[in-house]
C-alpha cells in the first residue's frame, strides 16, 4: 500500500512540477502583398521625360499589365505553391482577375488552386484601385458589386480581411465591411502612428462590428503570449523584382534571388515556431483563445504613408515628381461630375421607362476606373492623369446619351432631374441665390499671379445658407499654380464625414490626436467650421483636401496643381445649422444634386 | 508610383529642370480662350458671340458653323489631328486622324463622325462627344468586326485645353457595353479661322 501511495505521490509530484498545461506561445508570421494591375494605368506611353522614343520602355496598357502579372505576381504564387503549409495574404482588385482571365489563365488557375488549398488568403475591397475615401458611398458600392461578380464568376473565395489601395483606412469602412460580410480590417501602422504616435500594438482591436489588426506592426504580448512578425507589407510585385517597380520595364523583372531572400526569412520564422498565417485565421485563433479585442483610439480617414505623402494631400491638391503635368482638381472634380451625371441618367431612364442598364453599368465602371488613386497622386505622370480624365469623360458621355434618350421619350427639351426625389420635370438652369456685397465672414484667398474675384450669394435665411464663388484669372506664368482658401473655424471638434457613410457627421476631439497637421479628404465635401457653421466644397468645381492643425481652428483648402494658363472657378456653400441640415446641403450639392439638362 | 531609384530620379529631375526634355507644351500656351459663347462679348476675347458693343465695329450675324482644329497628343506620345465644326444648335461633325495605330485603330485612317457639345452649367464644364466608325483592324482586339469609337473631350470655362479620350467598342454602331480600349487625347482646340 505504502509503495502504491509513494508511487502515486511521485506521479502527482511530477504532474504538479510541470504545472498546468504550459501555454505554448502563439506565434504568427503575417503578410500583405498589395498587388495592383493599375500600377501604371493606361500603360507607359510617354513616360520617359527624355527626348526621343523608347519603344521597350514606353509600352501600352496590355503589355504593362502582362509584365506586372508575369514578372511581379506569378512569382508570389510560385513561392506559395512551394510551401503548402504557408498562407500568404494577397490583396488585389477585380480588374487584376479580369486581366489574368483574358490573357494569363494559367496564372489565374494557380491563384485559384492556392485559394482553394489555403495557400493564399485572397483580399479585395474594390474593383478598381479607387480613392474611395474621397468619393460618395455609391461610387465604391457600384465598384464592389462588379468586384463581387468577378470573383464569383471565377469561383474565387474572398477572405474576410480588408486592405485597400494606398492603404486607405476610415472608421466608416467598419459599417460597410459588416454589411458586406468582411470581418477584419488591416489598418496601416503609419496611418495610426501619424495620428497618435508610437504605440505597442494589442493582438487585435475592435472596429465597429468587425475586428482590426494593425498592419505591419508586430505584436509582442507576453501576457497573452501572442507574437506576430509581419514578413511583408508593400506593393506585392516588388518582392519578386528586387524593389523595382513597373515604371522601369528594363529592370522590373523576376529576380530569383529576391524571392529566395524573402523565402529564407519566412523559413527561419517557420523553423522558430511561427505559423505562416493569413490575417483572418490569426484573428479567429485569438477569438478561439478567448483573447478580447482592444478598443482603438479615434482614427481619421487617410492613407498608408502619411509622412511621405503629407496625408491625403498628394492625391487632392499637392504635386509630386511630375508636378508640371498634374491637375488634381480637374481629375477629381470630373469624377464628381460623372457621379452626378450617372445618378441623373439612372433617374431619367427610370422615369422614362427605359432599361439602359448596359450603358449605365459601363458608365459606373468607367467612373470607378477614373477614380483610381494614381490619376492624381502620389507621383502621377501625365499618362495616368489623362487616362483618368478620359475615363470620367466616357462615363459622362454614356450617362448623357441616356439622358438625351430619356428626354426624347418624355417629349421634354429641357429638364430638371432630381435623383433624390426620382423626378424629371421641365425646367432650365438658374444660378442660385441673390448676390450680396459681403458674406457671413471673411475668407482668405491666396493665388499668386492671378486676379481673384470673390462673389457671395445668399440662398436662404433658414437655415442661413450661402454660396461663394471664387474666380481665378489666367495666371501670369507657371508659378501661378497655387491656390489657398482659408475659412475661419472654431471649437474643439473636428467635424466631417467618414468614407462610406454619407449620412452621418463624425466628430473627433482635437485633443485626441498628436499630429502636427492633417488633411481631410471630405468624401461628400462637408467640413464643420464650428459654431454651427459648415462649409461644403462643390465637388464639381473644387475637390482638394482640407488642411487643419490642432492649434489653429481654421480650415484651408489647397491646390498646388492648378494649370496656370486656365481660368478656374471654385464654388463653396456655407450653412449655419445643425448636423442634419449640413448633411442635407452636402447631399444636395454633391451626392444627389438636381441637374438641369 | 511609389518608389524610384535615386540615380534615376536625379537624372530625370535634371532633365525636367533643364527643360530640354519636355514633350508637353500644354501649360506654356498663351492661347487659353476659344469658345466662351455663354458670356456677353467684351470684344477682347476670342469668342463667337454677336458683339454687344455696337459702336465699335460692324455687326454681323453669328456664323452658322464654327470650325475648330486641334493637333492633339494621342496616347501621350503620339499625335492625332482633329477638325470639328459646331453648328448653332451645338451639334458637331468631326474628323480625327491618328498618327499611330494600335490593336483597335489603324494609323492614318481618318475617322469621321457626328455628335454634340454638352454643357454642365452648374460645373462650368463642357463635353465634346462624337461617335465615329472605323474599319476592322487586322489582328486586333475586335477581330473581323468594324470598330466604333466614342470621342470625348472635356474642358472647363473658356479654356482651350481639352482632355479626353477615344474609346473603342467592337462592332458597328456599338457605343455601349464593355469598351475594348480607351485611348487618351489632349491638346489645344482652337478656332480655325481659315
Amino acid at each position: 500500500m505504502k509503495k502504491r501511495i509513494s508511487a502515486l505521490l511521485v506521479i502527482g509530484a511530477v504532474i504538479f512540477a510541470c504545472g498546468p498545461a504550459s501555454a505554448e506561445p502563439h506565434k504568427y508570421a503575417l503578410s500583405m502583398f498589395h498587388c495592383n494591375i493599375q500600377y501604371v494605368i493606361g500603360g507607359l506611353y510617354g513616360f520617359v521625360p527624355l527626348p526621343g522614343n523608347y519603344p521597350y520602355w514606353e509600352i501600352g496598357p496590355d503589355e504593362t499589365e502582362d509584365m506586372i502579372i508575369r514578372e511581379g505576381f506569378e512569382p508570389i504564387l510560385d513561392l506559395a505553391l512551394a510551401h503548402p503549409n504557408w498562407t500568404l495574404t494577397v490583396e488585389l482588385q477585380g480588374m487584376y482577375i479580369e486581366a489574368m482571365a483574358e490573357r494569363h489563365p494559367d496564372v489565374l488557375e494557380k491563384l485559384k488552386t492556392l485559394v482553394d488549398d489555403g495557400g493564399v488568403e485572397l483580399v479585395s475591397f474594390h474593383y478598381s484601385d479607387q480613392l474611395f475615401i474621397a468619393t460618395p458611398y455609391d461610387d465604391w458600392k457600384h465598384g464592389l458589386e462588379l468586384n463581387d461578380q468577378i470573383f464569383a464568376d471565377h469561383d474565387l473565395t474572398l477572405s474576410g480581411a480588408v486592405f485597400c489601395q494606398e492603404g486607405q483606412g476610415a472608421e466608416g469602412m467598419a459599417t460597410a465591411m459588416a454589411e458586406e460580410g468582411y470581418s477584419v480590417m488591416a489598418w496601416p501602422v503609419n496611418l495610426w502612428e501619424y495620428q497618435h504616435g508610437n504605440f505597442t500594438s494589442a493582438p487585435y482591436y475592435s472596429f465597429g462590428d468587425v475586428k482590426m489588426v494593425v498592419a505591419s506592426k508586430d505584436v509582442n504580448d507576453p501576457v497573452n503570449e501572442v507574437y506576430t512578425n509581419w514578413t511583408f507589407m508593400n506593393d506585392g510585385e516588388l518582392m519578386a523584382t528586387g524593389d523595382w517597380d513597373p515604371y522601369f520595364p528594363w529592370f522590373f523583372h523576376y529576380r530569383p534571388e529576391s524571392v529566395a531572400e524573402y523565402e529564407a526569412t519566412v523559413e527561419a520564422l517557420e523553423a522558430d515556431g511561427y505559423k505562416i498565417s493569413g490575417i483572418t485565421d490569426y484573428v479567429n485563433d485569438l477569438i478561439d483563445l478567448d483573447i478580447e479585442p482592444t478598443e482603438p483610439p479615434r482614427l481619421l480617414d487617410g492613407t498608408w504613408q502619411p509622412d511621405s505623402t503629407d496625408g491625403v494631400s498628394r492625391w487632392l491638391g499637392h504635386r509630386g515628381l511630375w508636378g508640371q503635368d498634374e491637375r488634381d482638381n480637374h481629375v477629381r472634380t470630373l469624377n464628381n461630375m460623372a457621379h452626378r451625371e450617372i445618378l441623373a441618367a439612372e433617374t431619367a431612364a427610370e422615369v422614362a421607362g427605359l432599361d439602359r442598364a448596359e450603358a449605365l453599368n459601363e458608365a459606373w465602371r468607367q467612373l470607378v476606373i477614373a477614380e483610381t488613386s494614381d490619376g492624381s497622386g502620389i507621383n502621377p505622370y501625365r499618362g495616368e492623369v489623362e487616362f483618368c480624365v478620359a475615363s470620367s469623360a466616357e462615363a459622362l458621355r454614356l450617362a448623357r446619351d441616356v439622358i438625351d434618350e430619356a428626354k426624347a421619350t418624355l417629349g421634354l427639351d429641357q429638364v430638371l432631374i432630381n435623383p433624390a426625389a426620382q423626378t424629371v420635370t421641365s425646367g432650365t438652369y438658374t444660378s442660385p441665390g441673390a448676390e450680396m456685397a459681403e458674406g457671413p465672414f471673411k475668407v482668405q484667398i491666396k493665388a499668386k499671379g492671378r486676379v481673384v474675384t470673390q462673389r457671395w450669394f445668399k440662398l436662404q435665411n433658414d437655415p442661413e445658407t450661402w454660396r461663394l464663388e471664387i474666380a481665378y484669372s489666367v495666371g501670369t506664368n507657371d508659378k501661378s499654380r497655387e491656390f489657398f482658401v482659408t475659412f475661419p473655424g472654431w471649437g474643439e471638434e473636428i467635424l466631417t464625414t467618414t468614407a462610406l457613410i454619407d449620412d452621418q457627421v463624425i466628430s473627433y476631439p482635437r485633443a485626441d490626436f498628436s499630429f502636427d497637421h492633417f488633411y481631410l479628404p471630405g468624401p461628400i465635401g462637408l467640413i464643420g467650421l464650428g459654431h454651427n457653421w459648415w462649409v461644403v466644397k462643390d465637388m464639381a468645381t473644387v475637390h482638394v483636401a482640407a488642411y487643419l492643425t490642432p492649434q489653429n481652428r481654421d480650415i484651408r483648402f489647397e491646390d498646388l496643381t492648378a494649370p496656370w494658363s486656365e481660368t478656374i472657378t471654385w464654388v463653396f456653400y456655407l450653412r449655419k445649422g445643425n448636423e442634419h441640415q449640413a448633411l442635407q446641403l452636402a447631399d444636395q450639392v454633391n451626392v444627389h444634386p438636381t441637374l438641369a439638362r | 508610383m511609389k518608389k524610384i531609384p535615386l540615380w534615376l530620379l536625379i537624372v530625370l529631375i535634371f532633365c525636367l529642370a533643364c527643360g530640354a526634355c519636355s514633350k508637353d507644351e500644354k501649360n506654356k500656351s498663351d492661347e487659353p480662350s476659344v469658345d466662351d459663347d455663354q458670356t456677353a462679348d467684351d470684344d477682347q476675347v476670342d469668342d463667337d458671340v454677336v458683339d454687344d458693343d455696337t459702336a465699335d465695329d460692324d455687326v454681323s450675324p453669328p456664323p452658322q458653323v464654327i470650325k475648330y482644329k486641334g493637333d492633339f497628343d494621342f496616347e501621350v506620345q503620339f499625335k492625332a489631328s482633329f477638325t470639328m465644326e459646331k453648328a448653332l444648335d451645338h451639334t458637331l461633325t468631326g474628323t480625327l486622324t491618328p498618327s499611330a495605330g494600335f490593336d483597335v485603330i489603324s494609323a492614318e485612317v481618318p475617322l469621321e463622325g457626328t455628335g454634340k457639345l454638352y454643357e454642365f452649367p452648374e460645373a462650368l464644364g463642357r463635353l465634346i462627344a462624337l461617335k465615329m466608325q472605323g474599319p476592322a483592324v487586322p489582328g486586333g482586339k475586335c477581330g473581323d468586326q468594324p470598330v466604333s469609337y466614342s470621342l470625348t473631350l472635356t474642358y472647363k470655362e473658356d479654356n482651350g485645353y481639352v482632355v479626353g479620350g477615344l474609346t473603342a467598342f467592337c462592332g458597328e454602331n456599338t457605343y455601349i457595353g464593355r469598351a475594348a480600349r480607351l485611348m487618351r487625347l489632349s491638346g489645344l482646340l482652337l478656332q480655325d479661322n481659315k
